[in-house]
């Protein structure tokens, strides 16, 4: 066979190979652009590290001419996180979120885990520690994860709790999403003003705006049934988006908290870290269900300082 | 970067996505692998869009992250990682299984360079001068590795697979 011959032989081989092959390219432009901001992020923090180690060096060297002491950095115990720069300028105020492609995994909590540290770490500039969760039934048909990590804000305040909890095949009860009360508010409406409009009237306890739930509105968004409150304890807010999937049963719960703990009084920040919008736009991510994209898998599998909360409990 | 940049990234994945995606498949051998280093490279591009853009060819550009991420992504995961060099389950179409399965299992048996090589020249083109480039190989070692692999890959096909090679040599 001639060098020609054997040119169009193996290229026509290999477009046997690949023939009708394809990606989504939607997902793989969110995902480079997601991927490619982390690539900068890091090419501008080892600049920034590179001029803090000259900088240290000259401090050091100050020191011990002057006989002074150092500081210990208040470090987070477990992995630490940058998030993607707003290239807007004054800050990060977007709430577009992407998320991995590639082959669905079995949720699990480290998966999870690994997935609200991703999300959380689109949304804001911040570190995250004592990162845990619990859940994932390789087995079972109706899985439910639960992640947790505390998230210090680059722009101050302590670090406080952010939760998710993935929900398959949750049962509300009759009538659950059928008509819910509360409030819809458009956009510059609030409950407060009392400019949103009353809808529903069932009250139910789930999807609904109950007594002890503040800054409450309930939407459909998509076909979803979105909850977002607040629960106040004196300066205390926990603060919950919580969100259902009526075709598929899913609930996805984000909450955020201005507490050293959800559910308790101590106060440690003004505000929670995350608002309702960030939290929505985590619930509302069309990611959740009973898999999760493998990268994040992987990436829950490399959490060094992960709390397994299931392995306390047994 | 403005929202005009990544429009234009947009349209330069929209034109190239695919095409990338099966080299990846071609050089990697396994389509989820395919994913991640396709991915990885447009991640790369989008980090250096401004240059990216600018530079006189875009698609050599990207074609060079490709290879290079390949190279740098198999020596990664030998040292961490056992890769799972399998295509999907899933038959595409128009594709004989046992054709496309015989490629891909004699192209496991070549070196990632080789495999580089093969895949720059058949697949992509390239030209002698253009596949040493890519892969900062003298012309030299790219003639030598281009027909040692070939060879290689024509004697286990033509040995392996005698109905595959006579049908074809029919058709």
């Amino acid at each position: 066979m001639s060098t020609h011959e054997t040119h169009d032989d193996l290229r026509a081989r290999f477009a046997e190979v690949v023939d009708g092959a394809s990606l989504d390219l939607d997902h793989l432009v969110d995902g480079s652009r997601r991927d490619g901001r982390r690539i900068r992020t890091r090419r501008r923090l080892t600049a920034v590290a590179a001029c803090a180690a000259v900088a240290a060096v000259v401090v050091a060297a100050g020191s011990a001419l002057t006989g002074g002491g150092g500081s210990t950095a208040d470090a987070p115990y477990a992995t630490s996180t940058t998030a993607t720069p707003d290239p807007s300028p004054g800050g990060r105020t977007t709430t577009e979120l992407v998320y991995p492609v590639g082959r669905p995994e079995p949720i699990t909590g480290r998966s999870t885990a690994a997935a609200l540290l991703d999300l959380v770490g689109q949304l804001q500039d911040g570190t995250a520690s004592g990162i845990g969760g619990q859940g994932g039934d390789p087995a079972g048909a109706a899985v439910e994860t639960y992640a947790v990590l505390r998230w210090k804000s680059a722009t101050g305040g302590a670090a406080t709790p952010v939760m998710i909890n993935v929900q398959n095949g949750f049962d509300p009860g009759p009538d659950q999403s059928a008509d819910p009360k509360g409030y819809a508010c458009a956009e510059g409406q609030s409950v407060a003003a009392g400019t949103c409009t009353v809808v529903g009237g069932s009250g139910k306890p789930f999807f609904s705006c109950r007594d002890d739930r503040v800054e409450c509105t309930v939407t459909r968004q998509d076909g979803l049934l979105v909850v977002a409150y607040e629960e106040h304890r004196g300066g205390a807010v926990d603060r919950h988006v919580d969100v259902f999937h009526p075709d598929t049963g899913l609930r996805v719960t984000v909450a955020s908290t201005n507490a050293s703990e959800f559910e308790t009084r101590d106060r440690v920040r003004a505000e929670p870290p995350l608002t309702s919008a960030e939290l929505r736009a985590v619930a509302t991510l069309d990611v959740w269900g009973e898999t999760l994209p493998r990268l994040w898998q992987r990436r829950g599998d490399e959490l060094a300082a992960y709390h397994d909360y299931d392995a306390v409990g047994r | 970067m403005g929202h005009a940049d990544e429009t234009t990234f947009e349209s330069f994945v929209a034109s190239t996505g695919n095409q990338t995606f099966r080299t990846a498949l071609l050089l990697c051998g396994d389509w989820h692998l395919a994913e991640d280093l396709t991915q990885s490279t447009y991640a790369k591009v989008f980090a250096s869009w401004t240059k990216v853009r600018r530079a006189d060819n875009p698609p050599a550009y990207l074609r060079t992250v490709l290879v290079n991420t390949y190279l740098s992504h198999r020596r990664l995961r030998r040292s961490s990682e056992t890769p799972s060099a399998t295509l999907p389950d899933t038959a595409l179409p128009g594709t004989d299984p046992s054709t496309r399965l015989a490629l891909v299992e004699v192209l496991r048996t070549l070196s990632r360079t080789d495999r580089a090589v093969l895949v720059l020249r058949y697949w992509e083109d390239r030209s002698v001068a253009q596949t040493a480039h890519d892969l900062g190989l003298s012309e030299g070692a790219v003639r030598t590795r281009t027909t040692r692999a070939a060879q290689r890959l024509r004697a286990v096909l033509d040995a392996d697979f005698p109905d595959v090679v006579a049908d074809r040599a029919r058709a």
